[in-house]
C-alpha cells in the first residue's frame, strides 16, 4: 500500500493506527504527500457542498405524484433530503409561511377581541387615573382637559363649578341644540326651552340660568338665523304667522335646520370662560413626576423585548432520555407589542425551544416501535397581551398568543408583571406554558412544557 | 412494504416516506452519471415510477436503498447506451478549457463535474456512489457486482484521475 492509498483511507477515517503513524511520519517531510492531502480534504469539502445535484425540482416531484395518483409532499417530516433542498418561492412560503399566517391570525384574533372587550378607552383610561388616589383634583381636571377642557358640565372641583355660572349661557344653548330636532308644534316650544333649563339646573347649575336663558334665546343675541330654536322663540313672540304654518314651514326644512343648528357662534361668550379654564389647567403638574401624568404616557408606542425561559419542565418525559439535538440559543424570545389600548396590546414574538417529540409505529406482528426525537425548533407567534394598570411601575400582565414552529401549530400562554426601571428600560418576569401539535402518519400529536420567564423590555418612540 | 392493494392511505404514505428519503440521493445519483440534464431528470422519474410498480407487485424487500438504487442505476446505463457512448475516455486527450485564477468554492464544484464527465465511467460511478451517495463500499460492490477491493480501488483511481484532469489548477484551487 502507498501513501497514496494511505491517504485516501485516512481522509475516509479507515486507515489503521499502525498506518496513520508511518503516514503521519511521510507527511511532515513530503510536501507532494501534504499537497495531496489538501486536494483529498478539498475533493471532499467541495462535493458536500453540491446542493445542486440533489435538488429535486418540485415539478419533477409533482409529476411522479401525480402519475401516481398521490398527493406530492408539501408537509415534510424531519429528516427529509427533499425538503431540506427546495429553493424558490416554494420553499420560502414553506419556511415562513406558517409564522406569517400564524401572525396574521393572532394580529387578528388580538384585534377581534380589542375591539369586542376594550369598547370605551377614553373611560378606562380616566377612570385609572382616579385610582392613583395622589390628586384627585388635579386627576379631574386632567380628564376634563384630556376629553374637552371646554365642556363644564365635566367639571366637578368647586372652582371649576364657579366658573360653570359664567359657562352657562354656551351649555343652555348646546342643550337647545339637542332638543331643536325633536320638536313639532311651535305650542311647546317655550316648553322645551324650559324644560332643558329645568335639567340643567338639576345638574346643579346657579339659579341665574333661567335668565341667562331667556336672554340667549332672543334674536338679539344669537348669532345666528338659522337656528330653529332662536327662530321659534322670535315667532312666539311676533305671533306674526300661524302655527300650522311655522309647522308647515318646519317640516320641509327639518333637515336643514337640524344642520342649521350647529354652526352657532359662541365665540365671544365662551372666550372668557375658557380662558379662565385654561389658567386653572395651566397650574396643574404635567410633569412625569406627576404619577397621573406617568400613567397618561403609557403605553409606549411600541416595545422590544428579548426574555429567556429558565427552569424548563418538559410535560412530555422522554422514555429514551434524549440529549437536546442543538442547545445553541436555547429557550431564548424576541419580541414586540404595540399597544391598543393602555390595557391591551397585539403582541409578535419568535424564539427557540425544544419539544419532545414521540412516534409510535405498530408492526405488523403486534410490536410498537417507539421513536422519539428532541429537536430545538424555531418558532413565531402572535397574539394578545393584557395589562393591568394598578401601579405606577408594576404592570401585571398576561398574554396568549398562537403560532407555528418548525414542528407544528403552537400556542403559548404566559402571566407575569412588567418592572419599569426608566421610562424605557423594564424588567420581566413570569411564568409561561407552551404546547406544540405534531402530526405523524395523519395522526395529531402533542408535546408541552412549563418554565419561568424573565427578560428585558425596551419601549420605543415614548 | 407499501401496501397499497386497496389504495389506501398508508401505501400513499408510505411512498411519501420513501421518496423524501431517497430522492435526493438518486437526484444526485442521475445528475452526476448523467451528463445531460433532461437524461438525468427522466431517469429519476422513471427511477420512482418503477419502484413504486416493483412494490406493488408484491413481495419482500430487504434492502430498499439497494433496490431503489439498482433501477436507477440500470435505467442510467440504458440511457447512455441510448444517447452517447457508453465508454472510456482517454483521460489523457482531455484538459478544461476555463480557468481563471480566482477560484470559489462554486467553480471549484464546476471544475469536478467537469473532471467527472471525462474519467471512465465505472470509475465515476463507483466515486458518485460513495462520494455523493455515502454508501459503503459493501453496498457499491454489491450494487455494481464487483468485490469490495475493485469497489474501492475505483472510488481511488476515480479520485486520481480528477487530481489528474485539475492538475494545472490545483495550486490554485487549494489556496482557497
Amino acid at each position: 500500500m502507498n501513501y497514496s492509498e494511505l491517504l485516501h483511507d485516512f481522509v475516509e477515517n479507515s486507515l489503521s493506527t499502525q498506518h496513520e503513524e508511518t503516514l503521519f511520519q511521510a507527511l511532515a517531510v513530503d510536501e507532494e504527500l501534504r499537497f495531496e492531502l489538501k486536494y483529498l480534504l478539498t475533493l471532499r469539502d467541495t462535493i458536500r457542498e453540491d446542493e445542486e445535484a440533489g435538488f429535486v425540482p418540485l415539478a419533477t416531484t409533482d409529476s411522479i405524484f401525480k402519475t401516481l395518483g398521490y398527493t406530492a409532499p408539501i408537509a415534510v417530516g424531519a429528516g427529509s433530503g427533499v425538503a431540506a433542498s427546495q429553493i424558490g418561492l416554494i420553499s420560502l412560503i414553506k419556511t415562513w409561511g406558517g409564522y406569517l399566517v400564524a401572525s396574521l391570525v393572532g394580529t387578528l384574533l388580538a384585534t377581534s377581541v380589542f375591539l369586542m372587550v376594550d369598547d370605551s378607552r377614553e373611560v378606562v383610561f380616566a377612570n385609572q387615573k382616579t385610582t392613583t388616589g395622589d390628586n384627585v383634583e388635579a386627576s379631574s381636571s386632567v380628564a376634563a382637559n384630556t376629553e374637552e377642557a371646554s365642556n363644564p358640565v365635566l367639571a366637578e372641583t368647586e372652582g371649576m363649578q364657579e366658573r360653570r355660572t359664567s359657562v352657562a349661557p354656551r351649555t343652555i344653548q348646546h342643550s337647545i341644540q339637542a332638543e331643536a330636532p325633536k320638536r313639532q308644534k311651535l305650542s311647546t316650544q317655550t316648553e322645551t326651552t324650559t324644560t332643558t333649563t329645568t335639567r340643567l339646573t338639576a345638574q346643579g347649575t346657579t339659579q341665574a340660568e333661567p335668565t341667562t336663558t331667556a336672554k340667549n334665546v332672543t334674536p338679539q343675541d344669537a348669532s345666528t338665523d338659522d337656528d330653529p330654536t332662536i327662530t321659534a322663540a322670535q315667532t312666539t313672540s311676533d305671533n306674526s304667522i300661524s302655527s300650522q304654518e311655522l309647522n308647515h314651514v318646519n317640516s320641509e326644512n327639518r333637515e336643514a335646520a337640524a344642520m342649521a343648528v350647529t354652526p352657532i357662534d359662541n365665540s365671544e361668550k365662551v372666550t372668557e370662560p375658557r380662558s379662565s379654564a385654561s389658567l386653572s389647567i395651566d397650574k396643574i403638574d404635567n410633569s412625569v413626576n406627576n404619577p397621573v401624568n406617568y400613567i397618561k404616557q403609557q403605553p409606549a408606542p411600541f416595545s422590544a423585548h428579548v426574555r429567556g425561559i429558565t427552569v424548563p419542565v418538559d410535560l412530555e418525559t422522554s422514555q429514551l432520555q434524549l440529549p437536546v439535538a442543538d442547545p445553541g440559543l436555547e429557550n431564548v424570545a424576541l419580541g414586540i407589542s404595540y399597544p391598543l389600548s393602555p390595557h391591551f396590546s397585539v403582541v409578535l414574538e419568535g424564539g427557540k425551544e425544544s419539544y419532545l417529540l414521540s412516534f409510535t409505529t405498530p408492526k405488523d406482528d403486534g410490536r410498537v416501535f417507539l421513536h422519539e426525537v428532541q429537536p430545538s425548533v424555531i418558532w413565531g407567534a402572535a397574539g394578545i397581551r393584557y395589562n393591568w394598570l394598578t401601579t405606577s411601575r408594576f404592570t401585571p400582565f398576561g398574554q396568549f398568543l398562537i403560532g407555528s414552529s418548525e414542528a407544528g401549530l403552537m400556542g403559548r400562554g404566559m402571566v407575569g408583571t412588567n418592572w419599569s426601571i426608566t421610562d424605557r428600560i423594564g424588567l420581566t418576569a413570569g411564568a409561561e406554558y407552551s404546547l406544540v401539535g405534531y402530526r405523524y402518519l395523519g395522526d395529531l400529536n402533542f408535546s408541552d412544557r412549563v418554565g419561568l420567564t424573565y427578560g428585558l423590555t425596551i419601549d420605543f418612540g415614548r | 412494504m407499501i401496501a397499497d392493494e386497496d389504495g389506501n392511505k398508508r401505501g400513499e404514505l408510505a411512498f411519501t416516506e420513501l421518496y423524501q428519503r431517497y430522492a435526493r440521493r438518486i437526484h444526485a445519483y442521475c445528475f452526476r452519471i448523467l451528463s445531460s440534464t433532461e437524461d438525468a431528470e427522466d431517469a429519476f422519474q422513471e427511477t420512482f415510477l418503477r419502484f413504486h410498480k416493483t412494490v406493488k407487485a408484491g413481495g419482500v424487500m430487504t434492502n430498499v436503498s439497494g433496490l431503489i438504487f439498482t433501477i436507477a442505476r440500470n435505467l442510467c446505463i440504458n440511457l447512455k447506451k441510448k444517447n452517447t457512448r457508453w465508454a472510456s475516455d482517454d483521460i489523457d486527450d482531455h484538459t478544461i478549457s476555463s480557468y481563471d485564477s480566482t477560484y470559489d468554492q462554486k467553480e471549484l464544484l464546476n471544475l469536478v463535474k467537469t473532471s467527472l464527465e471525462l474519467i471512465n465511467p465505472d470509475y465515476r460511478e463507483a466515486f458518485v456512489l460513495r462520494e455523493y451517495n455515502g454508501f459503503s463500499y459493501d453496498e457499491i460492490a454489491r450494487m455494481l457486482d464487483v468485490s469490495v477491493p475493485t469497489a474501492k480501488i475505483r472510488v481511488f483511481r476515480a479520485k486520481e484521475k480528477i487530481r489528474k484532469v485539475l492538475e494545472p489548477y490545483l495550486k490554485d484551487l487549494l489556496s482557497i
